[in-house]
């Protein structure tokens, strides 16, 4: 009964109804694309780097992140493997050795990182076989794969050699030619810049070491929360391990992401006064209005309560209204451009490709799909239109049914 | 006029004194190095908490310019060649071969994983004409009669020590321990020496320990082997070219 009278209110003043509709539905549209967009681009941004290279969690000797030595390296065996598997969530893992050297080549010097990597099981976390200019990634003993930016520094071509010269394990020197069998294009300007390629054995030998690794790059299943998982490792390994998140390994990505989304809280936050002021507006109006029919309502018997009851529903039904509209017309553009992620650089125009990339982003922005954006966001527009009908609902409880009915 | 006499003859005490250190520790450096020149053969013993490394090496020497050493061992480092040519250094690494002019970025690294830096190597720096010496006590150590000679720098020299502490024995003017003070007057190295030898007619310590003291448990220890004193070297040994062939 109550509904029904509610819902002839709304059609009643086709109008108003669809004035307030529109500003709810205009405001949560842009939110919501807004949002979308920002999440996309933060997805992409830990693909690119979190997935293309750190890992979500990696697992080093303790001490080792302090002090980026080889002298804090471990020795992995089977059992500390096992240990790591048993945790629920984690994935793959791989184990690799870094260490820093200098690169030369005629007579030009720069400094790189040496990542001795297993090429087997490494294709099963990261893609770096798809992501090769040139050559194979698949290297034999002493060769190489060089990052893009090395390979423009030296102006190396496949089966160049390059002299690597560094500190090794344990006071040994580390010196070594090395053939190009490839060149990798990471992405990611600063890797491109540093990252030296080589299996895992070679680089052992390289730095004169018997089977140590200084990274377990750690690999989570989908949708898994890399912090349980970085706790539960916590639990399961002894205290000459440190376990690190890729927020904490890469800390600028995390602060990029928090920076830029405080903006677009802002942003959202704005829009939101907007739209909660256009209802609210609209609200003060229709009790105004309907002041007479009111003081009819209560005068022939209807009970306060009964009557707020009606506006409440009135507001949340439209609120309701706009909310759907929202999510329903927004659903397929988000997914559209998920699926065909907005090229930023020809948005830009010409040489804006290689200045995204020089910031270290792709130039590719998806959105995202995730439903917690649009819930959320209809959640709060709901949540507000309770809070609005507590206007009507005071006026009610204060409505003089004799004063309000004489014009 | 009594006093007068008696802070003249202070003074002249004191000039005699500092002169007397200054000879002193010309006559130990000399020791050291010979005259001329110097061959040695060492074992070079890196400690670190968790491990050790042993090195060994030959070395030759021409005054204080001219030094170059040659690594026999570990295999992985043999022919590894260091050479000290008056301000620069120069290192051959036989697996690139490749001979590499030390860039001054990298003279305060440590040379071959030791505790010493490469700049240790070149020291530019005279114990005798840079420091200020005088001798501030009388010490045994090992019961053998040292003097202790305190060495500032001069204003102009090119020093990175605030102050040295040497104690060399009165006998055979042996430089029997070292403390490195930085510029705040805390001791930051010691050097030990110890087992005293026969070296050619010289009795010299044959094993050294240099302590850094700002790393626990790290220390490197030399113990020489065979060390000769003025013997004929071959000028070439000194040439950066030549770094390849030295064995």
């Amino acid at each position: 009964m109550i509904l029904k009278i509610a819902w002839r209110n709304i059609y009643r003043n086709k109008k108003r109804s669809l004035i307030t509709i529109t500003s709810i539905f205009a405001a949560l549209f842009l939110i919501i694309l807004m949002r979308a967009l920002q999440f996309g681009f933060y997805d992409k941004l830990i693909e690119t780097v979190v997935e293309s290279y750190a890992g979500y969690v990696e697992v080093h000797a303790d001490g080792f992140w302090d002090n980026q030595n080889l002298d804090n390296s471990m020795e992995v065996d089977q059992s500390l493997i096992n240990d790591i598997k048993s945790v629920e969530g984690v994935d793959n893992i791989v184990q690799r050795l870094q260490t820093f050297s200098l690169i030369s080549m005629g007579n030009k010097t720069k400094g790189g990182v040496i990542n001795g990597i297993n090429i087997s099981d490494e294709q099963k976390i990261t893609d770096w076989n798809k992501k090769m200019i040139s050559g194979t990634f698949k290297i034999g003993k002493n060769e190489i794969i060089i990052g893009k930016g090395i390979a423009e520094y030296f102006d190396v071509r496949e089966n160049d050699t390059l002299i690597l010269y560094g500190q090794g394990y344990r006071g040994m020197m580390a010196a070594g030619k090395y053939p190009v069998k490839g060149v990798i294009d990471l992405k990611n300007p600063n890797l491109n810049k540093l990252g030296v390629f080589m299996t895992i054995e070679s680089a052992r030998n390289y730095v004169s070491s018997n089977e140590i690794s200084t990274h377990i790059i750690v690999d989570k299943k989908q949708y898994y929360d890399e912090e349980k998982i970085a706790n539960d490792l916590n639990q399961v390994l002894s205290k000459d391990y440190e376990i690190m998140t890729w927020k904490e390994t890469l800390p600028e990505i995390e602060q990029t992401i928090t920076a830029d989304s405080a903006g677009g809280v802002i942003m959202a936050f704005i829009l939101y006064i907007i739209v909660v002021f256009g209802m609210f507006g609209t609200v003060l109006m229709m009790t105004e209005e309907r002041k007479y029919e009111f003081g009819v309502l209560i005068s022939i018997g209807m009970s306060r309560i009964r009557l707020f009851g009606i506006i409440l529903i009135e507001t949340v039904i439209l609120s309701m209204i706009g909310v759907f509209l929202a999510i329903l017309i927004t659903y397929p553009i988000t997914y559209y451009y998920n699926l065909n992620p907005i090229d930023m650089a020809t948005l830009m125009g010409e040489g804006a490709d290689q200045m995204i990339e020089e910031m270290g982003f792709s130039p590719l922005m998806p959105m995202s799909i995730e439903w917690d954006i649009p819930l959320t966001h209809a959640l709060v527009i709901f949540i507000s239109s309770l809070l609005i009908s507590i206007y009507p609902a005071i006026k009610i409880s204060k409505l003089n049914p004799v004063k309000s009915m004489k014009i | 006029m009594r006093k007068l006499i008696i802070f003249l003859l202070f003074f002249l005490s004191f000039s005699i004194y500092s002169q007397d250190a200054n000879n002193i520790l010309k006559q130990s450096e000399e020791k050291i190095r010979g005259v001329k020149s110097s061959y040695t053969e060492m074992i070079i013993t890196v400690v670190r908490p968790k491990w050790k490394k042993e090195m060994t090496m030959k070395g030759w020497s021409v005054g204080e310019d001219y030094f170059t050493s040659v690594v026999l061992s570990p295999a992985k480092e043999k022919g590894t060649v260091f050479l000290k040519r008056e301000n620069e250094v120069w290192n051959y690494v036989p697996s690139i071969e490749r001979t590499i002019k030390l860039p001054p970025s990298m003279m305060m690294q440590n040379w071959m994983g030791t505790d010493f830096t490469n700049d240790d190597l070149v020291q530019r720096s005279s114990i005798t004409d840079d420091y200020t010496n005088t001798i501030i006590g009388e010490e045994t150590i090992d019961d053998l009669d040292c003097w202790k000679i305190q060495l500032i720098p001069k204003e102009d020299a090119p020093v990175v020590w605030g102050k040295l502490l040497m104690w060399i024995d009165k006998q055979d003017y042996m430089q029997l321990k070292t403390q490195f003070f930085d510029e705040y007057d805390d001791m930051v190295n010691v050097m030990n020496s110890k087992t005293i030898k026969n070296f050619g007619g010289k009795k010299l310590p044959s094993v050294i320990e240099f302590v850094p003291l700002e790393k626990e448990g790290n220390k490197t220890i030399v113990e020489r082997l065979i060390w000769k004193f003025d013997i004929d070297i071959n000028e070439r040994f000194f040439m950066p070219n030549y770094m390849k062939n030295l064995r």
